[in-house]
């Protein structure tokens, strides 16, 4: 199977700007691209599938199985601008399969007419701010200028791994202006290995994008999501301290008895 | 044999005999949670005594899997190729589908592929099962933390609400791993209807692919509800 994208329908878009975020660190950029097709009512025209996805299906609670997927959503008319999200349930795993999936992503841009593209991703950071800070990139000199209006810190050097990276950096190529805007996060991560979301993060980049592009966008929803996260945070280090506590403590008595 | 048809350079077919059937369904399993559906497959294998009618081979089908279990697997980890040794034959790994004349059932027993290969291989066991006209599939496979003995997922709806009958509900949700599960997913863009029969086992941890016999029963006792096989079940017991 080759990397495909299946249209549902085919919207006659002005113009559109794209706006894509990916599952990645602290699920910064689906969030944020999940939260967006909600708050916008947006409609899915366009899924993609490739063979370089995880090798397993999703049993939906309806029954009903859904492959791994990427997938496109579009926006008409929200002050007289057109949107295209592009997110998905997964990313590939292999560079080759980015690679794959960011052409197929762009060839899609480039049929729509797509003239700015927008990628949002996270920005690991050990001595992160309560109210994160936002870091961004851009493709051309004028567009970091544009940036730093917004309150943008700009990103001097590092990287953007995946295809929120990879989609930033190949726009170039294709002669679209392309800007990716970070949220400061801590990539909180479970004992268990799994991350956990964070909508702070989300909320800062949303709080960006919306300005930049001049949309009117309720941010309350992540406010919520933001509280719930905290509480289950706090929930889940006193577990482990408790944990600890009880490791240690079982230590000491093992070192009493054999004494 | 017939052909030998390759569909990229690491994955082919070989086909030995290509039946003509007027409405042939498959079913197929695969290594897997505690070998839920292998199991239930392999008994179907030495009831009905089909033929053997084609094979699939790849480069990515490991002899031994670079992570456990064999179902999930790891992208850095490939495992090792090889082959299987039995008294008077060689065997190397493949998937095997057979034909039960009689009931115009194909009984695909399936290999799990390393990550990069499983979307290649079911591909081309599709590209097979579209050949020879099948319109519906039915995966056989485990779940965990649920309290039905078998429960149902679908890649349409129709399906599910036709499983109702047969007291069939989608309690399992969450992922599902593999050969079957991609075997699912993929069967609708061959327009080809998919059901799965979850038999409900327990994990067990140390060895995933234990085989839990109580749960293929129940698997194999509502495929032949299902599909009226009128299995005798006493070898079974």
């Amino acid at each position: 199977m080759e990397c495909k994208i299946i249209f549902l329908k085919k919207p006659v878009l002005k113009d559109p700007i794209m706006i894509a975020g990916l599952p990645g660190f602290g699920y910064v950029g689906k969030l944020s691209a999940d939260y967006l097709i909600e708050k916008l009512n947006a409609e899915l025209f366009g899924e993609l599938y490739s063979p370089f996805f995880p090798p397993y299906v999703l049993v939906k609670e309806n029954g009903l199985v859904e492959l791994m997927k990427n997938e496109f959503y579009f926006v008409k008319n929200i002050n007289n601008l057109d949107l295209i999200i592009f997110t998905g349930n997964t990313q590939a795993i292999s560079s080759e399969g980015q690679y794959d999936i960011v052409e197929k992503t762009l060839d899609l841009a480039k049929d729509f007419n797509v003239k700015k593209l927008f990628t949002m991703a996270a920005y690991i950071s050990e001595s992160y701010n309560e109210e994160r800070k936002v870091y961004g990139v851009a493709s051309r000199i004028e567009l970091i200028e544009e940036l730093k209006k917004y309150n943008v810190e700009i990103m001097k050097e590092g990287s953007i791994s995946g295809i929120n990276g990879l989609l930033f950096g190949l726009a170039k190529t294709r002669n679209i202006d392309s800007i990716c805007l970070l949220g400061e996060t801590p990539s909180y991560i479970i004992p268990s290995g799994r991350m956990i979301a964070d909508p702070k993060a989300s909320k800062a980049i949303l709080s960006v994008l919306a300005n930049i592009l001049n949309i009117p966008l309720d941010l309350r929803g992540l406010e919520k999501q933001a509280q719930y996260m905290e509480e289950i945070i706090r929930k889940i280090e006193e577990i482990e301290k408790r944990a600890i506590e009880e490791a240690t403590k079982g230590k000491k008595e093992r070192v009493g008895y054999i004494g | 044999m017939v052909n030998s048809i390759k569909y990229s350079r690491k994955t082919w077919i070989k086909i030995f005999e290509k039946p003509i059937l007027k409405s042939p369904i498959a079913i197929a399993a695969s290594q897997g949670l505690r070998s839920v559906g292998r199991l239930a497959l392999e008994y179907l294998i030495e009831y009905f005594n089909p033929k053997l009618i084609a094979e699939v081979y790849s480069y990515y089908f490991p002899l031994i899997y670079g992570s456990k279990p064999s179902y999930i697997p790891d992208p850095n980890l490939t495992g090792e190729a090889g082959i299987f040794l039995f008294e008077k034959e060689i065997e190397i790994p493949c998937i095997k589908n057979y034909l039960i004349n009689s009931h115009e059932i194909i009984l695909t027993y399936g290999y799990q592929a390393d990550f990069k290969g499983q979307y290649e291989v079911v591909e081309t066991v599709l590209e097979f099962y579209k050949e020879i006209g099948i319109k519906k599939i039915i995966v056989l496979a485990g779940y965990t933390g649920g309290d039905e003995n078998v429960c149902c997922a679908a890649n349409n709806p129709s399906i599910l609400k036709e499983m109702e009958k047969y007291g069939l509900k989608p309690f399992y949700k969450g992922p599902f791993y593999g050969f079957s599960g991609i075997l699912l997913g993929l069967s609708k863009f061959y327009n080809i209807d998919g059901l799965c029969l979850f038999g409900k086992t327990k994990p067990n941890i140390e060895d995933p692919e234990d085989p839990d016999i109580e749960a293929s029963k129940n698997v194999l006792y509502k495929l032949s509800e299902i599909l009226n096989l009128k299995i005798d079940f006493s070898n079974l017991e």
